[in-house]
C-alpha cells in the first residue's frame, strides 16, 4: 500500500486577504449587516411564504410530505436566525427536531402546535414585542414537553 | 489551542478572492450572497446543483468554496471527495466550508471525511462566516494524501483506544466514557470535531 503523504497546500486566500486595501473587520461586518438589512423585508416575506407552505402541507402525514416540511422548517430556522428572528428560528428548529424524532413518532398535534407558534410569532402585535415572543416560545416548549409525555 | 485575538481594526481584503457558493435554494443563495458581498467578496460564482458545481470546479480555481451540505441533486460530500482525490483537479486544495442546518454527528463526520476544512452550523451570521474565513486563512494543517482520504489533516486529538480494546497507556480508559445521547450538535461540538483555529472578533 502506498504510504500517506503530507504536504502544505498553497492557500491563495491567505495571501489575498493580506493585500493592501480592503476594509477593517469591524467595517466589513457592519457592511454585511447593512446589506442584510436592505433585503430584510423581502427575506421575511420569503419566510412567511415558507410558513404558509408548511401550514398547507403539515396536515399530510405521509413520509414524503414530512420530508418537505422538514426541509422548509430547516430553511425557516436558518433564515430567521440570520435575520435575528431568534424565537421564530428556535421554534422552527424545534419542528426540525420533532420531525426527525423516531420514538415516539411526532404527532399531528405537536406539528400543529409548531405551525400555530410560527403564525403567532409573525403576528404584528407579537413580532415587535420581545417579551411576548419569548412567552410564546416558552409556551411552545412547555406544550411540546407535555405532548411528548 | 489558545484563542488568537483578532483586532476589529485589522484590515481584510477579500476583493480579489474568487468565491464559489453552492446551494440549491435561491433564497439561501441570495441571503448568503448579500452577506459575502458585505464582507468584501466581489468575485462570486453561484451554482445551484452538484452538476453545475462540478462543471465550475473543473473549469477554474476558486480561493474559497462555501457549499450547502444537501443539494437538490445530491449531497456535497461526493463533490468534495472527488475534488480532493483527483491529483489534477484545479481545486484539489481549495478551502471548503460546508454549511449545515439541523446537524447530527454523522453529518459532521461526513463533511470532515470528505475533506471539508470547516463546518458552519446555520443560522449563519456575518460574524460567524468571517470568523470561519479567518480560520481557513490561519489553518496550519497539512494536507493528507492517503488511500482512503485526501484533505486537511483530521488528526488532532486523542480520543482514547478503540472501544473494546484495553489500550496501551496507563491513562487509557477501558470503557467508553459515554454514549452519544443527542441527535443534534452545537457549533462548539462541531468546531471541536473539525479542529478549529479559535479567534475572537
Amino acid at each position: 500500500m502506498k504510504p500517506a503523504r503530507l504536504f502544505k497546500p498553497d492557500v491563495r486566500l491567505s495571501k489575498l486577504i493580506a493585500e493592501p486595501g480592503g476594509a477593517t473587520i469591524a467595517s466589513s461586518l457592519a457592511r454585511a449587516e447593512q446589506r442584510l438589512e436592505a433585503v430584510r423585508e423581502r427575506a421575511i416575506a420569503d419566510i412567511d411564504g415558507m410558513i404558509a407552505e408548511i401550514a398547507a402541507r403539515a396536515k399530510d402525514a405521509d413520509e414524503r410530505t414530512r420530508k418537505v416540511v422538514y426541509a422548509l422548517a430547516d430553511q425557516v430556522f436558518a433564515f430567521a436566525g440570520t435575520l435575528k428572528l431568534a424565537e421564530l428560528s428556535a421554534a422552527a428548529h424545534s419542528l426540525c427536531l420533532l420531525l426527525v424524532r423516531e420514538a415516539p413518532p411526532p404527532t399531528q398535534r405537536e406539528i400543529d402546535l409548531h405551525v400555530s407558534t410560527f403564525r403567532a410569532l409573525r403576528r404584528p402585535e407579537l413580532s415587535g414585542n420581545k417579551t411576548a415572543r419569548a412567552a410564546v416560545l416558552d409556551g411552545l416548549r412547555r406544550m411540546a414537553a407535555a405532548a411528548e409525555r | 489551542m489558545p484563542a488568537a485575538a483578532i483586532d476589529p481594526n485589522q484590515r481584510v481584503n477579500l476583493s480579489k478572492a474568487r468565491l464559489l457558493i453552492i446551494d440549491s435554494n435561491q433564497h439561501s443563495v441570495d441571503l448568503l450572497g448579500q452577506m459575502v458581498k458585505g464582507l468584501g467578496f466581489q468575485d462570486i460564482v453561484r451554482c445551484m446543483s452538484v452538476a453545475e458545481a462540478e462543471t465550475s470546479l473543473r473549469a477554474e480555481t476558486f480561493d474559497l468554496v462555501i457549499t450547502e451540505a444537501q443539494l437538490a441533486d445530491g449531497d456535497a460530500f461526493a463533490l468534495i471527495r472527488a475534488m480532493r482525490r483527483d491529483a489534477d483537479h484545479p481545486n484539489r486544495c481549495s478551502p471548503v466550508i460546508v454549511v449545515q442546518g439541523h446537524v447530527r454527528p454523522e453529518d459532521v463526520a461526513s463533511s470532515r471525511d470528505a475533506g471539508a476544512n470547516f463546518v458552519v452550523l446555520k443560522p449563519i451570521t456575518p460574524q460567524v462566516l468571517l470568523q470561519r474565513v479567518l480560520w481557513v486563512v490561519r489553518d496550519k494543517r497539512s494536507f493528507v494524501e492517503a488511500a482512503s482520504y485526501v484533505g486537511p489533516d483530521r488528526r488532532f486529538k486523542f480520543e482514547g483506544p478503540p472501544i473494546g480494546s484495553e489500550g496501551r497507556r496507563r491513562e487509557d480508559a477501558a470503557e467508553p466514557i459515554s454514549l452519544e445521547s443527542g441527535a443534534n450538535m452545537s457549533q462548539n461540538e462541531i468546531d471541536d470535531f473539525i479542529r478549529p483555529q479559535k479567534v475572537s472578533l
